[in-house]
């Protein structure tokens, strides 16, 4: 009975219209999101190479480090056709500040964005990657696919006609479900896979050492996962009402809601619930720190100038003391707001996992690489090649400062500059970030099939 | 005849020397009070019936309610204590007007909805019990059948087909249902979204036939059909009750219902208040009965 009810439903969706529609429209929307995204990540890398090589030619000293700064370029991400994610609004390189001439215990250190999209009206729509194929375009496909199973079918009396034969209900909801998905996501998967050939035959490897086939896959599960939640949401709309305009109503304002307003809302509530000050503040805040301790430190100097009593062993030890006073005060500033910013953050990620498409867009940037995740390891290499300039440069280097302003450089360390190395973020920490929004994918699939079931078995059939 | 003749007269009946032949292997699910009449080629078990089985076995009611109500979470009662029985080779109309309970009696016995109170019984199986067993005896035709308008009329009526158990049927069977409803040949294989209202009527009753059900339940199906077209469904009907299924058909055609039915009961307010038989019709005009019951005073009044 199960396989007359399942073949009945596959047939009826291959001889629809909507089913040729979607096709299409995956078929085209598809491969070319995987090839403007392959093109434009190509120009990325390139820049990112450029920039990469004219740093390296310009800095193979530890004095160039002193009088140029150093800097770290953050590479981009060849998965950003599945999810561009923050990649481009994500600072890309991070640059130590040289102040030559003065105390060097502790060098700034700033992270800056050179990339822009080539064409700026991209902002306005966003990208054509994965991510939107799948949040807008699949999910509004599987509502489209859904909404009628159950409620035309009662509406044009067909449902009755079924239930007059010797049919156990579940069977009937079960084919439904199965044949439907499985149809939705036959021009989806088809066109993912062409999607692919087009990345690897755009000089990817997609089975290379990085991996790719993995976060792919994974890519796809979340996809499913969120096609499934969205076409099981319609199920279950579907069963609640008679007739399949009200259905596709009520799932217009659902997907408007889940899409557009719970996760935007989320972010809202957390910044009324828990306010961060803006980083422009933040920076204005410890330049004002800075100001007053350089005074501070200015005065101490002059006043041991004009006792006469200067040498360079005391100004060094007053530097290093007001410089390390400084680090400490700007620390604890950035701690803190760092603090507040997580929990601000955390609190807007966990609101806006009601709704399933923020289940999706997040894990998506992050398996992608395009992440906040991605940003944070980028920080954290960041952080960890300071230390080792501060430790094979920095301090390893001399400023002499003398009243009339006259300024010597010696240098202790000779060794080549130290070079930035980049590493990606773990497997074992991505999977581990990406489980609960999995788990919870999982259950708005089961919570939405599991309330469709009951009220299909419960459904009054007169 | 009282219990005592009524039981000797079932075991005489049923008894192992009067039908050598039917006994085998029992029947499954023949739980009181089933009936053994589940299906004419099926080996009968035979075994102890209450003085109410016996009844109903010797009436060889393919379709019957007893004491059946229905009162819906409104708290409109829309079935009072209804008693019916279509026999085989019956055509039983039920008239009367909109919210008489006809629909509710045919959404019983397809176990639509669940019965207040009281049984009703398809094939002498127990449908709130057994729904599943007893939906393999009835056909059913509703009002404006839609079926499936991607589908031509043999894919629909090979899905129906199936459902209803009949799993090896041919092309050359369904077009032979097809043409017995006088559907036109050219039509066999067109969606049946292109099909009049009259084309899907009959694609509705080819998908009864080919379940081949004893029992065939009908909810106004010549509403809005043309003279013509209604009249070729009622000759349809004829063969199917020629064939011995028992009919219950919910109608506000009078006119077809005396024409049609060899029993004729008029409902009014969830109550059947009257039968007549085809013989007793003769003699009466049953548009001025139906008038009449029509304009008296309500019931619950």
């Amino acid at each position: 009975m199960f396989r007359t009810l399942f073949y009945k439903e596959i047939l009826e969706n291959l001889a629809s219209n909507r089913f040729l529609m979607v096709f299409v429209l995956c078929l085209i929307v598809i491969p070319l999101g995987a090839y403007v995204s392959t093109r434009d990540y190509h120009a990325r890398q390139q820049s990112y190479q450029e920039s990469v090589n004219l740093y390296n030619e310009s800095h193979k000293l530890p004095t160039d480090l002193l009088y140029r700064g150093a800097k770290a370029y953050r590479p981009p991400s060849p998965l950003s056709f599945l999810s561009l994610g923050l990649e481009i609004v994500m600072p890309n390189v991070a640059e130590t500040r040289s102040r030559a001439g003065e105390s060097q215990s502790y060098v700034e250190l700033k992270f800056n964005n050179n990339q822009s999209p080539d064409n700026i009206y991209e902002f306005f729509h966003g990208p054509l990657d994965l991510v939107f194929i799948v949040a807008v375009m699949m999910t509004f496909f599987a509502i489209a696919f859904s909404y009628g199973s159950v409620s035309t079918e009662k509406e044009q009396g067909t449902l009755k006609q079924i239930l007059c034969n010797a049919v156990p209900r579940n069977q009937i909801i079960l084919a439904k479900m199965a044949a439907n998905y499985i149809t939705l996501n036959i021009p989806f998967v088809f066109t993912v896979l062409l999607g692919l050939l087009i990345f690897q035959g755009n000089g990817f490897a997609l089975f290379g050492s990085d991996r790719a086939w993995l976060y792919v896959t994974l890519s796809i599960v979340f996809s499913l996962l969120l096609i499934g939640t969205f076409f099981n949401l319609g199920l279950l709309v579907s069963t609640l009402t008679r007739q399949a305009v009200s259905t596709i109503v009520i799932l217009l304002l659902c997907w408007i809601l889940i899409y557009g307003i719970l996760p935007r809302l989320s972010i809202i509530l957390s910044q009324l619930v828990y306010p961060v000050k803006s980083q422009q503040l933040l920076a204005f805040e410890k330049n004002q720190i800075r100001m007053e301790n350089e005074k501070e430190c200015d005065a101490r100097i002059d006043k041991l100038l004009d006792s006469g009593q200067s040498s360079l062993e005391k100004q060094k030890s007053i530097r290093a003391e007001y410089g390390e006073k400084l680090v400490e005060s700007w620390q604890k500033l950035d701690r803190e707001w760092e603090k507040r910013r997580e929990i601000q953050m955390s609190m807007a990620m966990n609101l806006a996992r009601l709704s399933p498409v923020s289940c999706f867009i997040r894990p998506m940037a992050e398996i992608s690489k395009t992440g906040w995740l991605e940003y944070q390891e980028f920080a954290k290499d960041v952080s960890r090649f300071q230390l080792v300039l501060n430790e094979k440069v920095y301090s390893q280097n001399v400023f002499e400062v003398t009243k009339g302003g006259l300024q010597s450089y010696e240098g202790k360390f000779s060794g080549p500059a130290p070079i930035f190395q980049f590493q990606t973020i773990s497997n074992e920490s991505l999977m581990k970030n990406v489980l609960p929004d999995f788990i919870l994918l999982v259950i708005y699939n089961l919570l939405f099939f599991a309330g469709a079931y009951v009220k299909f078995l419960r459904y009054d059939a007169r | 005849m009282n219990f005592k003749e009524i039981r000797d007269y079932q075991h005489r009946l049923f008894s192992k020397d009067s039908h050598p032949k039917l006994l085998g292997k029992p029947s499954e699910g023949l739980n009181p009070p089933d009936l053994p009449i589940k299906n004419p080629e099926e080996p009968l078990f035979i075994k102890s019936y209450s003085f109410e089985e016996i009844t109903m076995v010797n009436q060889k009611a393919i379709l019957m309610a007893s004491d059946l109500s229905k009162r819906y979470e409104d708290g409109v009662l829309a079935l009072d204590h209804l008693n019916l029985e279509v026999q085989p080779g019956e055509v039983y109309c039920l008239l009367g007007a909109n919210g008489a309970g006809k629909t509710t009696t045919i959404n019983l016995f397809l176990n639509f909805i669940p019965p207040t109170t009281g049984t009703c019984y398809v094939n002498g199986i127990d449908v709130t019990r057994d729904p599943l067993q007893a939906k393999k005896y009835v056909a059913f035709v509703s009002e404006n059948i839609m079926l499936y308008g991607n589908f031509t009329a043999r894919q629909n009526l090979d899905f129906f087909a199936k459902l209803g158990g009949k799993l090896n049927l041919t092309k050359e069977d369904y077009y032979l249902v097809m043409r017995r409803v006088s559907l036109q040949d050219n039509a066999f294989e067109q969606r049946v979204r292109t099909f009049s209202k009259g084309m899907r009527q009959k694609l509705g009753i080819s998908i009864a036939i080919i379940k081949d059900a004893p029992a065939v339940l009908l909810d106004e199906p010549t509403s809005g059909l043309d003279p013509k077209a209604a009249a070729e469904f009622l000759e349809i009907l004829v063969g199917l009750k020629n064939e011995g299924k028992a009919i219950l058909m919910s109608t506000h055609d009078i006119f077809r219902a005396k024409e049609i039915g060899d029993r004729v009961g008029i409902m009014k307010e969830g109550r059947l208040v009257m039968e007549r038989t085809r013989e007793e019709l003769q003699y009466e005009d049953l548009v001025k009965i139906y008038i009449d019951y029509m304009r008296s005073e309500p019931l619950t009044a």
